[in-house]
């Protein structure tokens, strides 16, 4: 062992695994198997002889309870009476005549002997002989009884009891015509065999039988039937002295049933408390045969191919026919013959095709179970076959019976036959797989050694420069880590050795090393060039000669290398060439350019000479000189070349049609004349371009030149005119053409002069390049792609061989559930570990469904347990790469993606969803908490009186309203519904509300307010919402009112004077939804007493319980009956009649509604107004400062109002003119001055830096003079004096509101 | 804008202030103080009688005084102010840290 190689150890060890656990697996796997299948054999074989013993234990306990209730029936006690008295004075009755009784006595004996004895006879033991006299009967009235009911019985054997009325005078015939057919009838309801009637006080005769077979009319206590079990359960019939007594006796061979076994149940009939006779039914064998044997489909109950059931009684003789019989009659037959059963017995089976009461069953389970022993065991069954048995003891009064319920071992032992061999082949596949898969593992695992190894050798013979390369993880990479250090080593202390002639072997190094890349570099190019490349020696003999050169001259390398170059050409040439290389070789020149190449002739080895171009160079290496000629075919070209001549001289001579070569050519081919103007235009270019020839020949080429190359062309045909020829003939030039459509398209273009009678031609031939374009982008594409997936991919990967369970996962793999690549080891069973538990039969049922081919792809999402115990969720994604021949998936492979923030989003988005509800009510506080809500609202104000109410839905409907003075003068009034609901819709809300009153306050038009909302909201409205709005400003002093609609539902105007106004028109979509739309507006005036409501379809779209919608109409209708009211009242009536409308359904939507009514101009007036523009100049205050006071004189403002105003000035204005602006420039500021009443409304406007004085400190002005700082006291002064203050920021500016109430007094 | 006067009543500085200590008069009230002070005032009274309003560069100005004449255990004393520059006084504390009367005569009598 220690001898041998580490494969073959590991192989080793692998075979003993391999052989140990699946002789293991094996042997556990049929034990196991056998087991279950005899356990469940013994089931199966149990509940049929249960099914089976219940069935006839239920039939014989029916026969039971019948025979009692007819042996009671009043029609059984009449016909015993009518039978017993006249059965036995029948003679006398019928006083027949000596020769007529001979004659009905013959008959009789004719029907004994030919009917009844020849029948019995085959039926009987062989050898047996029977005689008339032993049946024939004694008494008188017997013979008449016989001879009128079956001998003289016209009907056939077996069918005597057709027979109602033999036609004698008789009392007998009387009652038997009324009887007969009654009990008849009844047989053929149940199915007996026969029913008899037995006379008690005259002998035990049998005075009734519906068959009327022999028995018939014969004593049962001293009749050739005495002895029969008929006659001993008539006896114990006889015997019994209680109505209820029945009796069974089994079933024994009968000779008036020609010897078939026959059973007999037998009651008393009582006529009250006298026993008159006895009722005996003859019990059919069919029955019970079908019971038992299921009638012969024995499959049905579970017992397969071999199984039957059978009841064996006392005599160990079988009560119902054998399935073998039946199925399988030749074998059977062998079979117990083979056992040593009597030929007479078999011939008695034979004959009578029964084995009821003749198969003998002595085996180990009918001895048990007549031993009364209820069980299942496995014994050799009647034919000496080893069978599964279930086998109990019958309940059946008077019988000693037992059921069998047996099936064939070798049946109950098939499928274990095939697990065998299933076993067998599997353990055998595994076990190559084993081997296999040992193989593949020992060469993985070797063949880092072996590398490791060679590079060991490599190292040993004192070369440094083999990188040691094995990468492996495990131990193995550890030394290739420690070999590649020392190696590294060694090598810098040999090169440290080197250094000393370093300088002289380098110079040597370099060279040979230049050499050699010129060498390969050259080699390489030559290999794949499109030319013929030959290189040659000074001495002009071939050196190399590359794969085109063979194709082109079809010679191999070897067969022209050592040659001459003149080998290659035709004859003529060949004196010539050898002097033009000696004269390149004398020039400086080291190449000739493409302008150098040189047509010449060359020869194939078949002999065929060729028109070829050459180019030569020359290279020096080593001071040895070589020529590298370049060969191109231009048999083609020079052909096309011809015909274009050809073509072209036809032309300039003669202008007729082309010829077919040109035309059919696969490239376009074009002429043009100097003028580019085109002369010949090929069938291929037509197609190539689109364009026919009808189209383009005369015009010029320059249609089918693209712009860019327009230029380039246009120089070089300049360039062909001056110097008389093409600077490029015979070039390849890739470029592209314009086609007819327009589309520009890639090709190829190869150019050549002509000139036909001195005049110059061009011609072109073209090549659509177009598909190999695509080729090369699309080859570029899925290079990029697959790079892109290589190395973009942050992707795990697994690879799992399935039936070898190997699984590859990759570093990623592993790294994204933090262990270090290849410490999971690589099985299936690994991953299975991972994987929380609770996802692991669904993700394992997703796997199943695609390696099963259910789905075409698997994907499962799922946590799995990272090394630090932390649940990563996954995306697994995968297909399955492989199938094997049957179709099994072999490999499957896929990706894992690190899904875990994404499922912890969704988790989180979860949970705040179910906060939801509680977010509703705190959307529903925001939107409340939003709206002015106290009435009345300016109670200070005569000239309008306004009312707004919103009743909130269960959820947050979206809705507000809002009102407020823009100055003095001006109310603005909104109301508005948002899209949204919730707390995205509350906050939307929130923010067109405020939006609209901040823009509002400085900008009065509410046509200009809803068009710059409209923008604010549409750039950063990503959810979609968008809001309805209306909003109106009130000139209170005049009520004018200026309105815009947006979307919104159009408000109606009571007049003072009774009609009412719908105010229908729209001045824009709803705001939010699409940015830089320009909004209009309408204005009218109010009245005094108008009032305009506005509402939302809250209250229009308000549902009743049949879902109706209150609606327009209805709400216009109200308000029209309604009439003029307070606003208040007017609201009020309106939602009181909704709710009644909706009567108890509920609200959907907010409802919400805003009233104004205008009573006209107050009787303050405006009384003053002061408008300034104030640099930024400190002395510009003194000018404010005047001003004001001119104007506090003119209004008669008192003294303490305007100096407090001038030190607000003061203060407020030097703050802006010292600190408001950064940069040098000029700004004005705006300060106005309104005054109306005894208000007086101050406003500052600068466009300086943002800035709100009031959000600063007070300063503490309770500290003493050392410590007071200075500063902060103006703004506290501000605050104290003016009676309102308000700093808003709006449009760039800066706005300070004041207002000073001015007490006249 | 402003006029600003000064006399002597036996070895107190009685300031007299017309017009408006505001931003733009502040500066010269300063400058006419401090010449006062340089000139060895330490004794004080501002007659504000027909001072408009004062603002709180004008406060300023009599706050640095105020410091200035404690640094040389001087006294500034106010008087005779109008409602409104008595309100700004009042806001602003000073009256807590000056004296203020209501006439000269009983501002004389406090020093």
């Amino acid at each position: 062992m220690g001898s041998l190689r580490i494969s073959s150890k590991i192989l080793i060890s692998f075979v003993i695994i391999a052989v140990t656990t699946l002789g293991l697996v094996g042997f556990l796997s049929y034990t196991i198997g056998v087991n279950t299948l005899e356990r469940e054999a013994f089931n199966k074989l149990t509940a049929v002889r249960e099914m089976k013993s219940s069935q006839i234990e239920e039939y014989f306990q029916f026969i039971s309870d019948q025979i009692l209730t007819f042996s009671e029936d009043k029609m059984i006690i009449d016909a015993m009476h009518a039978f017993a008295d006249t059965h036995a004075t029948i003679f006398p009755e019928l006083d027949l005549s000596e020769s007529t009784l001979a004659e009905w006595e013959n008959t009789l004996t004719e029907y004994y002997r030919d009917e009844f004895l020849s029948r019995l006879r085959p039926n009987l033991e062989a050898g047996r002989n029977v005689l008339l006299r032993d049946y024939y009967p004694q008494e008188l009235e017997t013979i008449v009884l016989q001879s009128l009911f079956i001998g003289n019985n016209p009907n056939p054997t077996g069918s005597k009891d057709l027979l109602d009325f033999p036609g004698d005078g008789s009392r007998y015939s009387a009652a038997h015509e009324i009887y007969h057919p009654i009990i008849r009838d009844y047989l053929h309801a149940f199915g007996y065999y026969d029913i008899f009637l037995v006379d008690v006080n005259s002998g035990g005769h049998i005075v009734y039988s519906v068959f009327k077979e022999v028995d018939f009319g014969t004593s049962l206590l001293d009749g050739p039937y005495a002895d029969t079990n008929f006659g001993r359960v008539y006896r114990a019939a006889l015997e019994a002295d209680r109505e209820d007594f029945g009796m069974l006796v089994d079933f024994e061979p009968y000779h008036p049933s020609y010897n078939a076994p026959a059973a007999f149940i037998a009651s008393p009939i009582f006529d009250g408390d006298e026993k008159i006779g006895v009722l005996i039914f003859q019990m059919p064998i069919d029955r019970i045969n079908n019971i038992m044997t299921n009638n012969q489909n024995w499959e049905k109950v579970g017992l397969g191919q071999s199984g039957e059931t059978y009841i064996v009684a006392e005599d160990f003789l079988l009560r119902n026919q054998s399935r073998f019989l039946i199925e399988d009659r030749e074998n059977y037959f062998k079979t117990i013959e083979d056992l040593g059963t009597p030929e007479s017995i078999i011939n008695q089976i034979k004959n009578i095709n029964s084995t009821i009461g003749l198969q003998k069953v002595e085996t180990q389970g009918t001895t048990a179970a007549l031993g009364g022993l209820t069980g299942v065991d496995v014994f050799p069954d009647y034919r000496g076959v080893p069978v599964f048995s279930a086998y109990k003891p019958l309940n059946i009064e008077g019988v000693t019976w037992v059921m069998m319920s047996e099936k064939d071992e070798a049946e109950v032992y098939l499928p274990i036959r095939e697990l065998q061999r299933n076993l067998g082949l599997g353990i055998l596949g595994l076990f190559a797989l084993i081997v296999l898969v040992g193989i593949l593992f020992s060469r993985t695992l070797t063949r880092p050694i072996i590398a490791l190894n060679r590079s060991a050798t490599d190292l040993a013979e004192g070369n440094l420069d083999n990188v040691v390369s094995v990468t492996t993880q495990d131990e193995i990479g550890d030394l290739a880590h420690s070999f590649e250090v020392m190696r590294l080593s060694m090598k810098d202390l040999i090169m440290d050795l080197e250094d000393i002639n370093k300088n002289l072997e380098q110079k040597v190094e370099e060279r040979t090393k230049e050499v050699e890349q010129a060498t390969e570099r050259i080699r390489t190019i030559v290999e794949i060039a499109p030319d013929a490349v030959i290189t040659i020696d000074s001495q002009q003999t071939i050196t190399m000669f590359n794969p085109k050169a063979e194709e082109i001259f079809g010679y191999s390398a070897e067969e022209v290398l050592g040659q001459p170059l003149t080998f290659l050409m035709p004859d003529k040439s060949r004196s010539l060439h050898p002097s033009e290389v000696a004269k390149f070789q004398q020039e400086s020149t080291s190449a000739r350019n493409m302008d150098a190449r040189r047509e010449i002739m060359g020869q194939r080895k078949d002999g065929t000479i060729f028109p070829a171009e050459a180019g030569i160079s020359k290279m020096v290496i080593d001071d040895e000189v070589y020529f590298t000629t370049f060969f191109r075919d231009i048999t083609e070209r020079k052909e096309l070349e011809a015909q274009i001549l050809k073509k072209t001289e036809e032309l300039a001579l003669a202008e007729k049609k082309s010829t077919s070569i040109i035309e059919t050519a696969g490239e376009g081919i074009i002429v043009v004349d100097q003028n580019s103007s085109v002369i010949l235009w090929n069938q291929a270019a037509e197609k190539m371009f689109g364009y026919t020839k009808e189209e383009i020949l005369g015009e010029n080429l320059k249609n089918i030149i693209p712009e860019q190359y327009l230029s380039s062309h246009d120089s070089a045909m300049e360039a062909a005119t001056e110097k008389g020829h093409l600077a490029h003939p015979g070039e390849t030039h890739e470029l592209s053409g314009i086609k007819k459509d327009g589309v520009e398209f890639p090709l190829e273009l190869t150019v050549s002069q002509w000139e036909i009678a001195g005049v110059v031609y061009y011609s072109g031939i073209l090549k659509d390049i177009t598909e190999r374009k695509k080729l090369e982008e699309r080859i570029k594409k899925s290079e990029e792609r697959l790079k892109f997936a290589l190395e973009g991919s942050n992707d795990g990967l697994w690879d799992w061989m399935i039936q070898a369970d190997e699984v590859y996962f990759s570093p990623r793999w592993e790294t994204m559930l933090g262990y270090e690549p290849g410490e999971i080891e690589p099985k299936i069973g690994s991953w299975e570990k991972m994987v929380n538990p609770e996802y692991l039969p669904p993700v394992n049922k997703i796997m199943e469904d695609h390696l099963t081919g259910k789905t075409p792809i698997y994907e499962a999402e799922y946590p799995i347990r990272s090394k630090t115990g932390e649940w990563v969720w996954i995306l697994a994604r995968g297909k399955v790469a492989e199938f094997d021949v049957e179709g099994k998936p072999v490999r499957f492979v896929g990706t894992h993606v690190d899904i875990t923030e994404r499922k912890d989003l969704e988790r989180q988005l979860e949970i705040a969803n179910e906060r939801m509800s509680d977010e509703l009510n705190f959307a529903k506080e925001i939107q409340m908490s939003m709206l002015p809500l106290i009435f009345p609202a300016f109670p200070t104000r005569a000239e309008f009186n306004i009312y707004a109410h919103l009743i909130p839905a269960r959820e947050v409907g979206g809705d507000f309203y809002d009102f407020y003075f823009l100055d003095e003068s001006h109310l603005c009034f909104v109301i508005g519904d948002v899209s949204g609901k919730g707390a995205p819709g509350a906050l939307l809300m929130a923010v067109s509300k405020t939006l609209i009153k901040s823009r509002a306050m400085d900008d009065f038009q509410p046509s200009s307010i809803l068009t710059h909302v409209n923008n604010e909201l549409s750039q950063n409205n990503d959810s979609a919402m968008f809001v309805t709005v209306f909003i109106a400003v009130l000139e209170i002093n005049t009520g004018r009112l200026v309105y815009c609609n947006a979307g919104h539902n159009p408000p109606y105007i009571h007049r003072g004077s009774g009609e009412i106004e719908k105010l229908d028109d729209f001045h824009g979509p709803v705001i939010g939804a699409l940015p830089n739309l320009t909004y209009k507006e309408s204005s009218l005036t109010l009245r005094p007493n108008d009032i305009i409501t506005l509402h939302t379809d809250g209250v229009t779209e308000a549902m009743n319980r049949d879902e109706i919608p209150y609606s327009d109409e209805r709400y216009e209708k109200f308000l029209q009956t309604e009439g003029l009211n307070t606003p208040q009242k007017l609201i009020d009536q309106v939602i009181r009649d909704v709710k009644l409308y909706e009567s108890g359904a509920e609200q959907a939507d907010d409802i919400t509604m805003v009233s104004l009514q205008y009573h006209g101009a107050s009787d303050v007036q405006e009384t003053g107004r002061l408008e300034l523009k104030v640099k930024n100049q400190i002395d510009e205050l003194a000018r404010v400062e005047e001003q004001f006071e001119a104007f506090c004189e003119q209004y008669q403002v008192p003294d303490p109002a305007r100096q407090k105003v001038s030190i607000v000035l003061d203060e407020l204005l030097n703050n802006v003119v010292n600190y408001a602006f950064t940069d040098e420039k000029e700004h004005l500021i705006d300060v106005n001055f309104v005054l109306t009443g005894h208000r007086l409304v101050i406003t500052i406007h600068d466009d300086g830096v943002p800035f709100n004085p009031f959000e600063l400190d007070p300063p503490d002005i309770s500290l003493s003079l050392d410590e007071r700082v200075i500063g902060g006291l103006g703004i506290f002064l501000v605050r104290q004096m003016m009676d309102e203050y308000l700093y808003t920021r709006h449009i760039g500016k800066n706005v300070v509101r004041l207002v000073k109430l001015i007490d006249r007094e | 804008m402003i006029d600003i006067t000064s006399r002597d009543e036996s070895g107190i500085t009685v300031v007299e202030i017309e017009g408006k200590m505001n931003t733009g008069a502040s500066p010269d009230a300063e400058k006419f103080l401090n010449r006062l002070l340089d000139e060895g005032a330490t004794k004080i009274l501002l007659n504000l009688e027909y001072l408009d309003f004062i603002a709180s560069t004008g406060l300023r100005v009599i706050l640095a005084t105020g410091k200035k004449l404690a640094g040389v255990s001087g006294k500034l004393v106010i008087c005779s102010a109008n409602l409104t520059v008595m309100d700004v006084l009042k806001m602003s504390g000073f009256n807590q840290m000056f004296n203020v009367f209501d006439s000269e005569e009983e501002a004389l009598a406090s020093f």
